[in-house]
């Protein structure tokens, strides 16, 4: 305990005291009816979120090695956004993009074309980013914002802990647990653009640490209707109105004293026109199931976690003749041990499988065995030296692929290579106001099994497409310095960053004809390395409440970007803006709440394809936008709240997608 | 969940911050399933009644911590206390911060003495020694 810890008792509420009395009962395992982080317990006692995204050790946010930004069940209520990715956007400095009603891309720092890759996302440590295409596709996230107890956004490489494609940062959806956590929510929304929604959840503990948790959701509503291009609404169904059908559940069972086992399974349905990676809206229906077993051991010194699951997609897209099968086995181990005061590691070892099929007949594949481990060093009570270090090779192959119409054969798949990953930090805690960190990573961003395997010809319209095998990944090399102060007047913070980036090896994705008659019968369109880019900057940010129930933040970002790229219409450099404000203000007064959420984006520019295959450079001016809410409690388990988005004009241009459209909703929720 | 508000002398402040801990915690929420119940009891108390699953020591001298120590050993008893040099002298498990930052120090010695043993995610998160 630093020196700071020396005062007595009675200069703190007594109030407070009694309440971390009480919660510390449930750090007692005779009292913990199951194991595992209880982040509802931990909150409560350190009064502050708990995570182990940032290192795989439980850690309170405020002591993390990384820049993370955790976003609350309360905050995500009060956000009045209907999907994640708007509420990241109402309280975060991370691109946020929106082509359409439904179509989202987040980065980090920079480089945020469509369809990102760089970007991992997880629930409850389960990857639903898509391999198939290296994205995440946000409308098929199937979780229910009422069943989020918290949204943990890592920011720079995290790949020594969560493996490949966490190249650039990690967002990892909490859910509320089912052993501890007794609520249910329902909600149903209404608004312009023909937008209803109906979705819950219900979580129910079960006898001895047991319990259940089941969510559903359905929501429908028109495209954006301005930005279209003809080809895209008349050949590819791009302005469909994007609709989704979501469904989730888990079982936890306590099977023996310190053992906790859990199942859970989900599937959704997506359809609408989404934003592809090279420019062009495509109508894609995606059907996506998992299914995950987890086990958790309590040991004397620490605790084993294990998990495998499965994930399964099929895509149909507006114009291809076949549907895009993937499938992703996943299977982790990993043990956290504290082996004494001073020192934790947490050794892991992952087996991934990753496979897709566009052409009957044909596979591509990858296998991936990951070893790595962690290890915190306490070097004395304010200083912590967190290091990770991890090695991932990948088996890649294929079947199917001879076929003389493309440059690349079955053979040419025959390959393999290794990369390793890895993050430092160092977190000083001067004083209990104020802590200083400096931190620094290499994160691996692999090709999509699309960029090294995709498949197709269109002969009318003179051109094919194909992977390319030896395609390298995408290595993101960071250093970064930060500093918080607490500012306790105000129950808030000042934070700021100063980060340095190197990117090296971007995809050009399908973006670009690399081969040319006679060599191939039509023009092909193949991936290649773009080549470096760098990014420089700094982030900013304060927040804080007044005791008449008003809250405040600020976000400000700097991303300044230099790049030796190579020609391609993908091209990633202008793709986030320069500089992006995120300002919000909240009042809460008896039954009634109103926010407010401001963003400011400087210029962005892409590339859009007009036709076939004529790329046009778009550029968009700077722009600002607000959201608002204005919730009023009906009752003690019900709400209603009014909600709107894109208030500033009935429509503009935010991105290089269709027009945001001005929208408003009404929601009625119930809480019991 | 029974948690004891302890103090060793009657006529001490001890006495006088017990019973304002338990008045002020009066209908602390339930959390996580647990409904805890507080009382401002004597060490003398202590020593002939039940005991119960945690013991905070308010405004404790050193002989009292001794006496509480002595009290719990080996019951599976967690003693709390705001003084972290009880808790590095190893006689009470332990020392609890709460402004202006929570900071939470055990000592192992302690806490083996008195039978009690933590949830691994929480050792992870506090300072031991």
């Amino acid at each position: 305990m630093s020196r700071h810890a020396e005062q007595p008792v009675t200069s703190r509420p007594v109030r407070r005291a009694g309440r971390i009395a009480a919660v510390l009962c449930l750090m007692l395992p005779a009292a913990a009816a199951a194991q595992g982080v209880d982040y509802g317990a931990l909150e409560a006692l350190f009064d502050e979120p708990a995570t182990t995204s940032a290192t795989g050790k439980p850690q309170r946010a405020s002591d993390v090695p990384v820049d993370m930004e955790i976003i609350t069940a309360e905050q995500i209520r009060r956000s009045g956004a209907h999907d994640i990715p708007a509420v990241l956007a109402r309280y975060t400095s991370l691109d946020v993009h929106q082509y359409n009603a439904h179509d989202f891309s987040v980065g980090v720092r920079g480089f945020t074309t469509p369809q990102v890759p760089r970007m991992l996302v997880l629930v409850n440590g389960r990857q639903v980013y898509l391999d198939h295409y290296a994205y995440t596709s946000w409308d098929s996230v199937p979780v229910q914002l009422s069943e989020i107890r918290q949204i943990e956004v890592v920011k720079g490489p995290n790949s020594a802990l969560f493996g490949f494609n966490a190249a650039s940062g990690v967002i990892n959806i909490i859910t509320f647990d089912a052993a501890r956590d007794r609520m249910s929510t329902g909600i149903l929304r209404a608004g312009t653009g023909r937008y209803r929604e109906a979705s819950g959840m219900t979580s129910a503990p079960i006898g001895d640490g047991g319990g259940i948790r089941v969510s559903a959701g359905l929501r429908g509503e028109d495209a954006w209707r301005r930005g279209f291009t003809d080809f895209e609404v008349q050949e590819l169904d791009a302005r469909r109105g994007p609709t989704r059908a979501q469904a989730a559940a888990e079982g936890v069972f306590r099977l023996a004293p310190g053992l906790r086992g859990s199942v859970d399974a989900s599937y959704s349905r997506a359809i609408g026109g989404d934003m592809l990676d090279y420019g062009q809206f495509w109508r894609e229906d995606k059907r996506i199931w998992s299914l995950r077993g987890r086990m958790l051991a309590d040991t004397a010194f620490g605790f084993v976690e294990a998990q495998v699951y499965h994930n399964a997609l099929k895509a149909t897209y507006a114009a291809t003749l076949h549907p895009t099968d993937s499938a992703l086995t996943v299977a982790d181990l990993s043990s956290t041990v504290k082996l004494s005061a001073a020192h934790t590691v947490r050794p892991l070892l992952q087996l991934r499988q990753a496979s897709m099929s566009v052409i009957p007949g044909t596979e591509i594949r990858y296998r991936v065995l990951g070893l790595g481990g962690m290890w915190d060093w306490k070097l004395a009570e304010p200083l912590e030296l967190t290091t990770s270090l991890r090695y991932d090779h990948l088996w890649l192959g294929a079947k199917g692929y001879d076929d003389p119409a493309y440059p690349y054969g079955d053979r040419d798949y025959d390959r393999s290579f290794g990369e390793p990953s890895w993050n430092i930090g160092l977190v000083w805690r001067a004083t209990p106001w104020d802590t200083v960190r400096l931190s620094g990573g290499r994160g691996i961003s692999l090709p999509s099994l699309s960029d090294y395997g995709w498949r197709d010809s269109y002969p009318a319209f003179g051109y094919q497409d194909t992977g390319t095998p030896t395609l390298a990944p995408t290595v993101v090399e960071s250093a970064e310095a930060g500093y918080t102060r607490r500012v306790d007047s105000i129950d808030g913070r000042l934070g700021l960053s100063a980060f340095a980036q190197r990117y090296r090896g971007f995809s050009s994705g399908l973006s670009t004809v690399t081969f040319a008659p006679p060599l191939v019968p039509l023009d092909t369109y193949t991936p290649y390395n773009l080549g470096t880019a760098h990014i420089v900057g700094l982030e900013a940010s304060a927040e804080g409440r007044t005791a008449g129930g008003l809250s405040l933040g600020a976000k400000y970002r700097l991303s300044a970007v230099s790049s030796e790229l190579a020609p391609s219409s993908l091209d990633p450099k202008r793709a986030s803006p320069r500089h992006l404000v995120s300002v919000r203000a909240g009042w809460a007064n008896g039954p009634l709440e109103l926010d407010l959420f401001g963003r400011y984006s400087t210029l962005v520019r892409g590339y859009r394809v007009n036709g076939v295959d004529e790329a046009t450079l778009v550029e968009v001016k700077d722009y600002a936008s607000l959201a608002v809410r204005a919730g009023y409690r009906l009752t003690e388990t019900l709400t209603v709240a009014l909600e709107g988005e894109n208030m500033l004009h009935g429509r503009q241009q935010q991105g290089i997608g269709a027009q945001a459209a001005r929208r408003i909703y009404l929601s009625l929720r119930a809480d019991f | 969940m029974q948690i004891a508000l302890a103090y060793g002398d009657a006529a001490g402040p001890g006495r006088i911050a017990a019973e304002q801990l338990a008045e002020a915690s009066e209908g602390l929420a339930r959390v996580g399933g647990l409904s805890p119940q507080f009382r401002a009891v004597s060490l003398e108390q202590l020593r002939s009644g039940v005991m119960p699953a945690v013991v905070v020591l308010a405004e404790a001298l050193p002989s009292d911590a001794g006496l509480l120590a002595g009290l719990v050993r080996g019951r599976g008893v967690l003693t709390i206390t705001s003084d972290p040099a009880l808790v590095r002298a190893g006689l009470l498990v332990m020392a609890v911060r709460s402004e202006p930052r929570v900071e939470i120090l055990v000592s192992r010695v302690a806490e083996q003495a008195a039978g009690v043993t933590f949830a691994p995610a929480f050792r992870m998160m506090i300072q031991e020694q």
